[in-house]
């Protein structure tokens, strides 16, 4: 018996952090990095 | 056009800022906090799913006024700063369904469902990259800026559709809670990720429309005169 509560989980709970962090990693990259490109070519 | 180029530093320290908050909320949301007394452990998805939900539709009602904006006064920074509202408002949004589904499973005994807030979300998600998609497609500038000023305008009516949904329609979704219904272990946790997600949400919209005003002071430049005469 668990009380209504819903057993276990943390399994889901570290996917959810970990596809918060990994999408919000990549997409800060893409963005310095695009970021990066366009100041060089603005400085050629 | 470059006016945010002012305080060169500001969007880094911004965006310090919200990756320490964004990781003490979650430390404390993983660790400190007790799990919720129905959903147990599975509640600690909260602490990350309402923040970007909170600043996805924040970055598209930003989007939002400088659409409106743009076409008031035509200045091209405005359309800059809409483009990247719109492509930090997707990636949030994409991000917002993937946090639900993870949660959905264990709570609900499925990854998605056609409910209301569900489905407004993914309407959302898909008009806005649409937009992302006509603006890619459109070379001319002024015709891509004024086209997806108007498109967001209009998609823009699905947010307040996505706020309200839980409440105009039967939903599996709760309804929006408030300090007054959240216990105080609960909102530290939710309110230092809130905060670390909007300034992360912030930086990235500095440093985004940064590169759209750089790309567009290149489509805008006057052609290079030919060499030799006729």
């Amino acid at each position: 018996m668990t009380g209504g509560m819903i057993p276990g989980g943390w399994n889901f709970v570290v996917a959810a952090y970990s596809v918060t962090a990994i999408v919000l990693a990549i997409y800060g990259a893409t963005v310095i990095s695009r970021l990066r490109a366009e100041t060089r070519r603005n400085h050629d | 056009m470059n006016d945010n180029n002012r305080f060169p530093r500001l969007p880094w320290i911004v965006l310090a800022l919200g990756i320490v908050l964004l990781a003490i909320g979650s430390y404390i949301g993983l660790f400190v906090a007790p799990p919720e007394a129905l959903m147990g452990q599975v509640q600690r998805i909260m602490y990350v799913h309402v923040p970007t939900a909170w600043n996805a539709l924040l970055a598209m009602t930003f989007a939002f006024v400088c659409a409106v904006i743009f076409l008031f006064k035509s200045d091209w920074k405005w359309d800059a700063r809409m483009e990247a509202a719109i492509e930090v408002g997707v990636v949030l949004a994409f991000l917002l369904c993937c946090q639900g589904a993870i949660w959905a499973k264990p709570t609900w005994g499925v990854w998605w469902d056609w409910d209301p807030r569900l489905t407004t979300t993914a309407v959302l998600l898909f008009a806005f990259l649409g937009i992302l998609a006509l603006r890619k497609f459109v070379d001319d500038p002024a015709r891509r800026a004024i086209w997806s000023a108007v498109a967001t305008i209009i998609a823009y009516v699905d947010v307040p559709i996505v706020y309200y949904s839980v409440r105009w329609w039967n939903s599996l979704h709760q309804l929006q809670s408030s300090p007054a219904t959240v216990s105080r272990q609960f909102w530290l946790p939710l309110r230092m990720n809130a905060f670390g997600i909007l300034f992360l949400m912030t930086a990235f919209i500095m440093l985004r429309a940064r590169v759209a005003s750089m790309r567009l002071k290149h489509e805008l430049a006057p052609p290079p005169a030919l060499g030799g005469t006729v």
